[in-house]
């Protein structure tokens, strides 16, 4: 089992998709799930190689999750991948020590899955 | 202004004539209105400060000077004026005074004067007189002593100049049985009425009872110095556009707002009637006769008018107009309030139109991803809308704080008047309401025991620092919203707005005058809207990007290679929500510059460096369109500047200067130092703006009509946010363009740089 294994936190269920899509075409094995709540259930299980998390969520948001990973001390890497474009939230974001802020409508789908391999690699 | 004095000359015992060159300094005059005299070397002198009023005994519309007279008194101001000799020049404002000889003079006139109030009466009849007007005028003149009567002579004289005037005069008080003898019928007459307010008031009474009504009674309110005065000192810096005129509807007072709306600068509109001005042809004569007779009955009136600038650009506004009362209850005035609302207007109209074509655009192309375009518009829509009610909520809140019923005392904005050492000297009803201090009771008790003022940051100001203290150790005005009122024996506080300002017209004693309103709504509505934007914004652009994603997966040929066709449809929405993205991203911006709400975080800058990188991110559309791009940028010392601001400044300028610069083209880009400023200058000979549409080019959303057929898709914002940026942080910009020749721009920042301030949010 030499594959790498990503999970995708977001909630809106075609980026959710374009992403899976993609990084699997890549050779990951991806999974996907839509909120903070069944994110750390899934990480309580399996073990992942990198995490793509999305900020706004219903349920439990991003925020929420980066501040449980911290507590649980899960050191996954993570990249977030938002549309919230204020300064103060990525800094909030960074003193997680998250590996990427990328605002979603600025970066192509490419470009993430270069910054995930990059990590990976 | 300054004006030279022409001759001196003394005319009768005790009375003296001056003559001022007026020259064509723009100076409009009518013969019996006021201007003020400045004498600057009698601050310290003359208890009475180093201004007076005097009227005009000459109209200068055909002289081209001006004739003053007063009458010789003990003050030092008489002084100093006989020590000017012909040839200097003294400090001329103006005009002020309301009393204009009628033109056409259909009933016949009845002046009434007491003691020195005969000053403006006997301008307009020496004026009369030599310009061999007959006007029928009687005066009624009561002087109580002899030093009075030496006004006799000269009356005397014009009398017999002008055989339709008579005078009639008493030495006692003007009362009843004075009037009754010396009229034989009262009604059928105008009654202009000058003297002291006490004179005046009672005058008034007695012209009521002998049944004579208010309109057929003129008066002169509006001479007093110190009305206009405090009007300033209230209404200068409000932001909503505010005039004041008499009962004749010629204007006596604008603020700086007002100016800024119309165009006009109070030196030329002083003395003229509104209407004139401001009447469009777009509202209707009878509008105004309305509006004049319903505020004459004492009702207020707001009315989304209309109106014309200076330069016959139409402007909508939203207006409040309202009478303006004397202790008595009598009606002496109008004020106005205006907001200009046609950019609000504007918008509504342009973004209509751009979700319009974005959708005409993917109904075409695609329906597989047409629900996503919807939903884009539908938040477009929203946060529009949202943010369109929220505007209109806080409007009406300031609106509702800047009503007035009569002059101070209903005014529903707090004002008190403090002296030096703190003590409550005036408060009016409202500010008694929020303070919770009692209109008799508490007077001459100290502010400061009761209340404290708090800064943004919760800390309790100490004495030096308190907007008070300022005012009084620098004598200049403080406008702040940053302060919180403390109660001190509950903790009771609220947010507000002040004004605070020197008064030293009461006495000469040190006050300060505070208007001040609570601003907890507005607070809070600016906080929500500012979080709503961001929110909406993130909702706007969830959408959007899965339209960027499942476009270039499509193009990719990740899910199976297009047809050149197919390829070049995709391509088309790609880009239009590439388009939109950068529209959500600038509309985030504007909402934030409008909050006033951004962040200033200056630090050492290379400002040179920044321009050079600023330049080399277009360098690859020069090189496409081949523009021969020249540069002079001197070494500029190192600026306190916020580099992303001024980077989003530059940005816009060059990026228009590019786009707007035809293939082969030519932009020149000088940086210098010009005296305490930073100047940049670039120029291009690309298109240039419509010159009638030059005074629309930093207006939001405005595109010029050329600028929109060489590029079809841009947001109209750019230089919108370049003029908000630059007016955030001390700087200005301006152009100079011709069409079809080029545009050059102008930027100036002072080199001392940017100022700290604290915002809610940073632009992107």
């Amino acid at each position: 089992m030499n594959e790498k294994k990503i999970l995708v936190i977001e909630d809106e269920q075609t980026l959710a998709n374009v992403l899976e899509f993609k990084l699997s075409h890549e050779g990951y094995i991806v999974k996907s799930v839509n909120n903070g709540v069944t994110a750390l259930e899934v990480l309580a299980e399996e073990k992942f190689d990198l995490i793509l998390l999305d900020l706004i969520m219903p349920i439990m948001d991003g925020f929420q999750v980066l501040e449980e990973l911290k507590q649980r001390k899960i050191s996954t890497p993570v990249i977030v991948l938002t549309n919230l474009n204020q300064a103060e939230d990525k800094k909030r974001v960074m003193a997680f020590g998250v590996k990427g802020f990328f605002i979603k409508t600025n970066i192509s789908v490419f470009e993430i899955v270069d910054h995930a391999k990059r990590l990976l690699a | 202004m300054k004006l030279p004095i022409l001759s001196r000359k003394e005319i009768a015992n005790g009375i003296f004539e001056m003559s001022l060159g007026i020259e064509n300094r723009g100076f409009s005059f009518l013969a019996g209105q006021y201007i003020r005299l400045v004498l600057p070397t009698l601050v310290k002198e003359d208890t009475n400060g180093s201004a007076r009023l005097f009227s005009i005994a000459s109209s200068p519309n055909d002289k081209k000077k001006i004739d003053i007279i007063f009458r010789a008194s003990q003050s030092g101001y008489k002084e100093t004026l006989l020590t000017i000799t012909p040839g200097s020049e003294v400090e001329v404002e103006g005009p002020w005074g309301t009393f204009v000889l009628p033109k056409k003079n259909k009933k016949e006139l009845i002046f009434i004067a007491g003691g020195t109030g005969i000053s403006p009466f006997l301008s307009m009849l020496r004026f009369a007189s030599e310009e061999g007007l007959q006007i029928d005028v009687l005066l009624l003149y009561a002087c109580r002593s002899k030093e009075d009567s030496i006004y006799h002579r000269e009356l005397e004289k014009l009398q017999k100049k002008i055989p339709t005037f008579r005078f009639i005069h008493t030495f006692a008080k003007i009362n009843k049985e004075f009037i009754k003898s010396s009229l034989q019928i009262v009604n059928g007459f105008n009654y202009y009425i000058s003297g002291p307010s006490s004179m005046i008031d009672a005058t008034i009474i007695i012209l009521n009872k002998l049944g004579v009504i208010m309109e057929s009674i003129y008066f002169e309110e509006w001479s007093e110095l110190s009305f206009r005065h405090i009007l300033g000192k209230l209404f200068n810096d409000h932001p909503s556009g505010i005039a004041a005129t008499d009962l004749h509807g010629y204007l006596r007072y604008v603020n700086k707002s007002w100016e800024h709306l119309t165009g006009w600068s109070s030196q030329e509109v002083i003395g003229i009637r509104t209407p004139r001005i401001l009447k469009s042809e777009k509202m209707e004569s009878q509008f105004y006769t309305e509006m004049w007779n319903g505020t004459l009955k004492g009702s207020t009136i707001r009315k989304e008018m209309i109106d014309k600038r200076k330069d016959n650009t139409i402007y909508y506004s939203d207006e409040i107009f309202l009478p303006i009362k004397n202790l008595s209850g009598g009606i002496f005035g109008h004020l106005s309030f205006q907001n200009d609302i046609t950019e609000r207007k504007h918008l509504e109209k342009k973004v209509s139109g751009y979700t319009k074509n974005l959708e005409v655009l993917v109904a075409e192309k695609t329906n597989e991803l047409k629900v996503k375009i919807d939903d884009a518009e539908m938040s477009a829509k929203a946060l529009l809308n949202l943010a369109e009610d929220l505007e209109f909520e806080k409007i009406k809140t300031v609106r509702e704080k800047t009503k007035l019923e009569t002059f101070f005392e209903n005014i529903d904005q707090g004002i008190f008047v403090v002296d030096k050492d703190s003590k409550i000297k005036f408060i009016n009803k409202e500010a008694a309401r929020l303070l919770g201090l009692n209109e008799l009771n508490d007077m001459n008790k100290k502010f400061f025991d009761l209340w404290d003022v708090k800064n943004a940051d919760g800390t309790i100001l100490k004495p030096g620092e308190r907007p008070i203290s300022r005012v009084i150790e620098t004598g200049k005005k403080i406008q702040s919203n940053e302060y919180t009122y403390c109660r001190k024996n509950d903790g009771k506080k609220f947010p507000v707005n002040i004004i605070a300002a020197p008064l030293t017209i009461v006495d000469s004693s040190e006050r300060v005058i505070v208007l001040f309103r609570d601003i907890t709504e507005e607070k809070k509505i600016d906080k929500a809207k500012s979080e709503f934007v961001s929110l909406a914004s993130h909702q706007l652009r969830t959408p959007l990007s899965t339209i960027n994603w499942y476009s270039e997966v499509l193009l990719n040929g990740d899910v199976g290679k297009l047809k050149k066709e197919q390829e070049k449809y995709v391509e088309t929405v790609y880009h239009a929500s590439k388009r939109m993205g950068d529209l959500v991203n600038a509309l985030l911006n504007v909402s934030r510059l409008e909050l006033g709400t951004f962040t200033v975080k200056p630090e050492e800058t290379d400002v040179r460096a920044l321009l050079k990188s600023t330049l080399a991110e277009h360098k690859q559309q020069i090189e496409l369109k081949s523009i021969q791009c020249t540069t002079r940028l001197s070494k500029i010392p190192l600026m306190m500047i916020d580099q992303k601001l001024l980077h989003m400044v530059f940005q816009n300028i060059i990026n228009n200067a590019v786009k707007y610069t035809p293939i082969k083209g030519r932009i020149v880009i000088k940086l210098a130092i010009q005296k305490k400023d930073l100047l940049l200058r670039i120029q291009d000979n690309g298109c240039g703006i419509p010159t009638e549409q030059q005074d629309q080019v930093f207006t939001k959303l405005f595109r010029a009509d050329n600028a929109r057929k060489i590029d079809p898709d841009g947001t109209g914002l750019g230089l919108y946010i370049a003029k908000s940026i630059l007016d955030r942080v001390g700087g200005k910009i301006w152009f100079e363009s011709e069409k079809n020749k080029g545009t050059t721009f102008f930027v100036i920042l002072p080199i001392v740089g940017m100022r700290k301030k604290k915002g809610l949010k940073n632009l992107i």
